[in-house]
């Protein structure tokens, strides 16, 4: 139940599409926004403006204003608690990348309650490596643009919750990193001191086992994504759910991976699912929003877990349970999906591959 | 400027008829009458603005930055950017510089322009359009020696799925732009486009990107996966626009193809 439905308020405009000057035109308010500051026009606004008063123009500590002080930010990394703990983490991440473009490719929101907003925003964000990185080490001035989907509940102008989904492998690439090598590297330091910081994980696990999340409502555009993700997924009919996309469709899947037509698209979600074994995944939120010309935006977050007992590009099977989360952002035309655009941090999911975030070997091996 | 490449008319069929830019206006929807003609202009002015700023684009001139999506994504000659700043910067290293008297479609959502360079090649370029802005720009032409992909993870694929295969793949219900009775003609271009390039494994398939119809005329962006013919099969990609006219289920004329060279291939990574 939504106290906004999907196709109200076609004036509160995606910014896809859009010049620079109009997404960040200041005006009159758009949209009722209780308890939000008065230069956010709507929710669009308030996602795409806060961002880049934080990280554009600098003033971090308007995460003080804009996060609540009891905030959890989700990561395949683990969680991130606390307003402070966010303000930190902006530091440092702009002591590294200082000249940060965060670039807004689109925000698919609903208002799940009267003032209880909830935000999927797509951002690429262009860097270059010149401080120092905790992950990457001294800058060398390499250039990364990654895209991140976060998804966001909001009220009353603070960010209760969020899940931070981030191309991270394809950036370490970008600046001349292996992979690999940095998620091994994570793995051993994982490795050290109390293994319970790890308990997180195994909770996300467990609550995607029990697969006590609905799915939207047939009426809802998101219906057909999740149904298709479902039928791949779920009953590994990998055809059928690829006969329901465009024949033309334009596939971007983290770590470079980009192609056209159902062939691909049913290729990325069958090379995931044959990594995994005892698979399990939900749809943990969408949201739906129109886009110009009777298009519409889709934004699901899904998690998914399995053994990892395939092989596949994260190497040779190691037995251990992987938790995967993401968020996968479809345009609509006409009911069908022409564009699908995966975003999931694919060296957490490595980190967890080489023993990292508490993934244990089964004792008896790989069966 | 620094290693423009300069397109000028194409060498056939140049002339006004083939100006249906200008006549694109008029020509969407049911036809112009009287009471259109504010509408068509309106559609022609925007047009041509759209026309400018194309061109200031793909001249690498920073005038062109407020009339671009900030989100513009680009792919041209072996490189992709994304934001317009990279867009620009890309260009003014890789100039375009198009003629006015090339052959241009046009319509609300979609601009497509093709023309020859001074040694009688074909390039062209396809925008998306969004109330006027350029959201999406594909340069077909040669690929430029700096183009590198980025290392990708590969992904085993088939692209039909099935023992009955169709060359040219897509939907007519992807390109509200199209006129139903074009379809056809689409799926022809998108044929001998995959037959105009080198010898290809029949296992070579065609996407159709973008296709819209304007004034008696269709215009068709394509990616090709052309397969080598021998053994060990490896795949590159290419970019195709088509423009032709078209009159019923005869045959199109003036049919004009622009064919990219292969694109970059990414690096496969292991993980």
């Amino acid at each position: 139940m939504t106290a906004t439905a999907w196709n109200q308020l076609p004036e509160v405009r995606s910014p896809a599409g859009r010049t620079a000057a109009a997404v960040l035109a200041e005006g009159p308010r758009r949209q009722a926004l209780p308890g939000f500051e008065p230069v956010y026009r709507d929710i669009v606004d308030y996602i795409v403006r806060c961002t880049h008063r934080i990280w554009e123009q600098k003033d971090i500590g308007l995460c003080r204003t804009h996060y609540a002080d009891s905030c959890v930010m989700h990561t395949l990394n683990g969680p991130n608690c606390g307003v402070e703990n966010v303000v930190q983490g902006t530091l440092s991440a702009l002591s590294a990348f200082a000249d940060r473009q965060a670039i807004a490719e689109d925000v698919i929101w609903s208002e799940d309650a009267p003032g209880l907003f909830y935000s999927s925003h797509r951002i690429t964000s262009r860097s270059t490596h010149e401080g120092v990185d905790a992950t990457y080490g001294a800058g060398m001035g390499k250039a990364q643009m990654a895209t991140t989907v976060a998804d966001c509940v909001v009220r009353d102008n603070l960010i209760v919750e969020e899940w931070l989904f981030r191309d991270n492998a394809r950036a370490a690439l970008q600046m001349g990193h292996s992979p690999r090598a940095v998620a091994a590297a994570q793995a051993d330091a994982d490795r050290l001191g109390d293994p319970a910081r790890h308990a997180w994980r195994q909770a996300w696990i467990d609550r995607v086992r029990a697969h006590e999340t609905r799915g939207p409502d047939a009426d809802h555009p998101a219906s057909g994504p999740a149904r298709l993700l479902d039928a791949a997924w779920r009953a590994d009919l990998y055809g059928e759910a690829a006969r329901q996309v465009s024949p033309s469709i334009e596939v971007s899947w983290p770590t470079g991976r980009y192609g056209w037509g159902r062939g691909y698209w049913a290729g990325c979600l069958l090379q995931m699912r044959a990594h995994l074994h005892r698979f399990a995944m939900t749809i943990d939120h969408w949201a739906a929003r129109p886009l110009p010309y009777g298009d519409v935006a889709v934004a699901l977050r899904w998690s998914a877990c399995g053994v990892h007992a395939g092989t596949g590009p994260w190497g040779a099977p190691t037995g251990r349970e992987i938790l995967v989360a993401g968020s996968s952002h479809y345009v609509l035309r006409n009911g069908r999906i022409v564009r699908d655009q995966t975003i999931f941090d694919e060296l957490a999911v490595l980190r967890q591959v080489h023993g990292g975030l508490g993934a244990q070997a089964p004792s008896g091996g790989v069966r | 400027m620094k290693d423009a490449v300069t397109v000028g008319a194409t060498a056939a069929g140049a002339g006004a008829g083939e100006r249906a830019g200008e006549r694109v206006g008029a020509g969407v929807g049911a036809g112009a009458g009287e009471g259109e003609g504010a509408e068509a202009s309106a559609i022609v002015g925007a047009a041509a603005d759209v026309w400018a700023v194309l061109q200031l684009l793909l001249c690498g001139q920073a005038a062109a930055a407020e009339h671009l999506a900030n989100d513009l994504r680009v792919e041209a000659s072996g490189h992709t950017t994304f934001g317009r700043t990279d867009a620009i910067d890309l260009f003014a290293v890789h100039p375009l510089v198009f003629s006015d008297d090339v052959q241009r479609l046009v319509s609300p959502r979609s601009l497509a322009v093709l023309g020859d360079t001074a040694d009688g090649r074909a390039v062209g370029a396809f925008a998306d359009l969004v109330e006027g802005v350029i959201t999406r720009v594909w340069v077909v032409a040669a690929t430029a020696l700096d183009a590198t992909a980025e290392p990708a993870v590969a992904v085993a694929r088939d692209d039909f799925m099935s023992q009955l295969r169709q060359r040219c793949q897509g939907d007519a219900a992807d390109h509200p732009e199209l006129q139903s009775d074009d379809w056809a003609h689409i799926l022809g271009l998108g044929v001998a486009a995959l037959d105009a390039g080198p010898p290809a494994a029949s296992s070579s398939q065609v996407w159709v990107m973008r296709a819209f119809s304007s004034g008696g005329s269709v215009a068709a962006l394509y990616r090709l996966r052309v397969h080598a013919a021998t053994l060990p099969r490896q795949a590159h990609d290419r970019l195709v626009l088509a423009v032709a006219r078209v009159q019923g289920s005869e045959a199109p004329l003036h049919q004009r193809l622009a064919l990219s060279d292969p694109l970059p291939g990414p690096a496969p990574v292991s993980l």
